[in-house]
């Protein structure tokens, strides 16, 4: 059994290299390019949103490099997500491929992420499959600080391109940590890697808050690889969405840091009083939270027809009436072009530089 | 003492629950005032109001509030979470009171009881009650029996099984396949079907074709069949409904077409509207989709409607 699961962010450089070393036979798919999305949107219905179209794309070109067997997370959320694997699976199979289908119906329930790594891995032992799961998350939650120190050098850089080569450099010693014991020896290298780039020292970046839907929020591919876009045009980036705070808000194997999703829900009460589904109440709250700490505005990226993102996107649009708080919206899918997008970057971070100078009026 | 006038905006859930809600304020004495059917100006409102792409009934829905809002002392937003176990609305509807104050500056109070189906039934209802009672300045048993007698009912009945008998529409929509005619079964969500000028009249066009138009409300048993046939269980209230429909529609012999109605993004429909075509629809019987915004012009769902009864008047000849 050659098994596959779509991409989402660095996800797959968290759990490939651990579960090979437990004899699963994984096939990443490729890395996605415009075929993937061709290919996807080519057999998605009209209005699914982009993730599925990727995701499906994904699945399709590994498939043709010899996958036979899909694991794709469901769920029974409000949000489409947990609807996926089903709808896919049927497109997959009127196009002729043949192959087994596993979705963990609960990707929420540890005991169910344990169950699904023992029945696709020579794991039997329960307490290992607690073991390496576990080591999964951490690795997951170190490619994210390593993103994070990325953010913060990117826009300092003196070189141009050169935190880019530090974070793939981190991605690579990250990947090869496949212990517990290897990843905390592996940290501080990261962190000093960092430190090494050369930085303009005195520069004081405009900050710009990333939210929106998880996917798009952390997947270059699907939004054009806004946040190096950011950097080079020396605008920092605070993201407030990361996959490994998702799964500690399920999981906890981080416990001093605070459940996401439970403050989010306290940051955002007034303007939304109930989790509207997928990540809306993490992008209300925030938007406040940003507005708070003094970030100089919030970008909102979502896919086309994501539901949550709607309703979340018509809240913090008010928001920023209300508070003279620059707040942008963009949605993606296949159409979007890359011109657009740095020429909408451009104006709002001019705007926010302005704005911060005292060149433009707050309200 | 003059009565409290509760304002509720005719769209989205109200074609389903509607008839319910107006019993139950009125017997908490309340004085109930519904917005007028939705006409091209109510609909012009809702986008002058709306930010983003929202779907066409929710800017429906806030056209609606928009003309309700000077009249009326408070404004009833309900948020439906679920009204079954293990399903959800669409989160649109779940966010609705939240959109609503976003959307728009001047409102009067928003009453938005949450109505969301647990585990434990008194808990679901305790949560709907205790903001309409402190609202109104009831005790929490009267507004408690008032929703036990008209709103908590899901149980027996699922998502727009309370459609009211009065409705204008009702007259002249089959429940049932007529023997002998064309039968042609409309699936939808109630809040696109039942807005004559969102579905732009299409049941009384049907008619004019000399086709009979056929709306099945599926119950819970015709639900809980049509999930068996599918690989997963739809959690989306609603959606739900339009696949067991749609399943009926196919297994019944009388029905000669079927057309699914949905508005242009809509996120739930755009899935069912997969499984439907693909994975119910296995005796191949005519199928048209319908999809909806506010550009859709009269004539260009009657031209599609006219070639797609012709088409069927073809093949059974």
């Amino acid at each position: 059994m050659r098994l596959t699961v779509p991409h989402m962010g660095l996800l797959s450089t968290a759990y490939t290299r651990v579960l090979r070393q437990y004899g699963v036979d994984m096939q990443p798919p490729p890395a996605a390019t415009v075929r993937t999305l061709n290919l996807g949107v080519k057999h998605s219905p009209e209005f699914a949103c982009l993730p599925f179209k990727i995701n499906l794309g994904n699945m399709m070109e590994a498939l043709d490099n010899g996958a036979d067997a899909i694991l794709m997370p469901g769920g029974y959320g409000p949000c489409r997500f947990g609807y996926y694997g089903i709808i896919q699976e049927q497109i997959l199979r009127e196009l002729g491929y043949q192959f087994r289908m596993s979705t963990t119906d609960n990707p929420d329930r540890l005991s169910d992420m344990i169950d699904t790594i023992r029945d696709i891995s020579r794991i039997k032992n329960r307490s290992d499959g607690y073991r390496v799961f576990f080591l999964i998350l951490m690795r997951m939650a170190a490619l994210d600080r390593a993103t994070a120190l990325y953010h913060y050098y990117k826009p300092r850089e003196i070189d141009r391109g050169e935190t880019d080569a530090v974070l793939k450099e981190a991605v690579r010693v990250i990947d090869r940590a496949d212990s517990y014991a290897k990843l905390f020896r592996t940290m501080p290298s990261v962190k000093k890697m960092f430190r090494s780039v050369p930085i303009d020292k005195g520069f004081r970046p405009v900050t710009v808050g990333i939210l929106g839907e998880i996917f798009v929020v952390i997947e270059p591919f699907a939004n054009l690889e806004i946040e190096k876009k950011l950097g080079e045009m020396r605008v920092e980036v605070r993201r407030g969405v990361w996959l490994s705070d998702w799964l500690n808000d399920r999981f906890r194997f981080r416990p001093f840091r605070r459940n996401q999703t439970a403050y989010a829900k306290k940051l955002a009460r007034g303007y939304l009083n109930y989790p509207a589904g997928g990540e809306s109440i993490e992008t209300v709250g925030k938007t406040l939270l940003f507005q708070k700490k003094g970030v100089d505005g919030v970008l909102h990226i979502m896919p086309f027809t994501c539901m949550p993102e709607l309703v979340a996107s018509t809240i913090i649009n008010r928001i920023s009436r209300d508070r003279g708080y620059p707040v942008l919206s963009m949605t993606f899918d296949e159409h979007v072009s890359e011109a657009n997008i740095i020429t909408r970057l451009e104006a709002f971070s001019d705007l926010l530089e302005r704005r911060r100078n005292g060149s433009i009026s707050r309200h | 003492m003059r009565h409290l006038n509760i304002g509720i905006p005719r769209g989205l859930l109200f074609h389903s629950y509607g008839e319910a809600w107006k019993l139950f304020f009125r017997e908490l004495g309340c004085e109930v005032t519904v917005s007028p059917e939705t006409n091209a100006d109510i609909l012009k409102e809702g986008i002058r109001h709306t930010v983003g792409d929202l779907c066409l009934p929710v800017k429906t829905f806030l056209g609606h509030a928009a003309v309700l809002k000077d009249n009326i002392d408070v404004l009833f937003i309900p948020r439906y979470v679920s009204v079954e176990q293990e399903s959800y609305m669409c989160p649109k509807m779940i966010g609705l009171p939240d959109v609503t104050r976003a959307c728009m500056v001047n409102l009067p109070p928003v009453l938005d009881p949450m109505f969301h189906v647990k585990l434990n039934k008194e808990q679901t209802v305790r949560e709907f009650v205790k903001p309409v009672a402190k609202f109104l300045s009831l005790s929490p048993a009267a507004v408690s029996a008032a929703c036990e007698r008209h709103l908590n009912r899901h149980e027996e009945a699922p998502a727009g099984q309370h459609r009211q008998a009065e409705h204008p529409l009702n007259e002249g929509v089959g429940r049932s396949a007529v023997p002998g005619r064309m039968n042609i079964s409309v699936i939808g969500r109630p809040y696109l079907l039942f807005d004559r000028h969102l579905s732009k009249n299409l049941f009384h066009f049907i008619k004019k074709l000399g086709a009979n138009p056929v709306y099945l409300n599926p119950d819970r048993a015709e639900i809980r069949e049509a999930m068996a046939v599918i690989p997963k269980w739809v959690y989306w209230d609603m959606g739900k409904e339009v696949v067991a429909a749609a399943h009926m529609s196919f297994k019944d012999e009388r029905i000669d077409g079927v057309v699914n109605v949905c508005s242009a993004t809509c996120g739930p429909d755009s899935f069912t509207g997969d499984l439907i075509r693909k994975r119910l629809n296995q005796r191949n019987k005519p199928y048209m989709s319908l999809s909806l915004d506010e550009h859709t012009s009269d004539v260009g769902i009657q031209t599609r409607l006219e070639a797609f009864i012709d088409m069927i008047a073809k093949v059974t000849a």
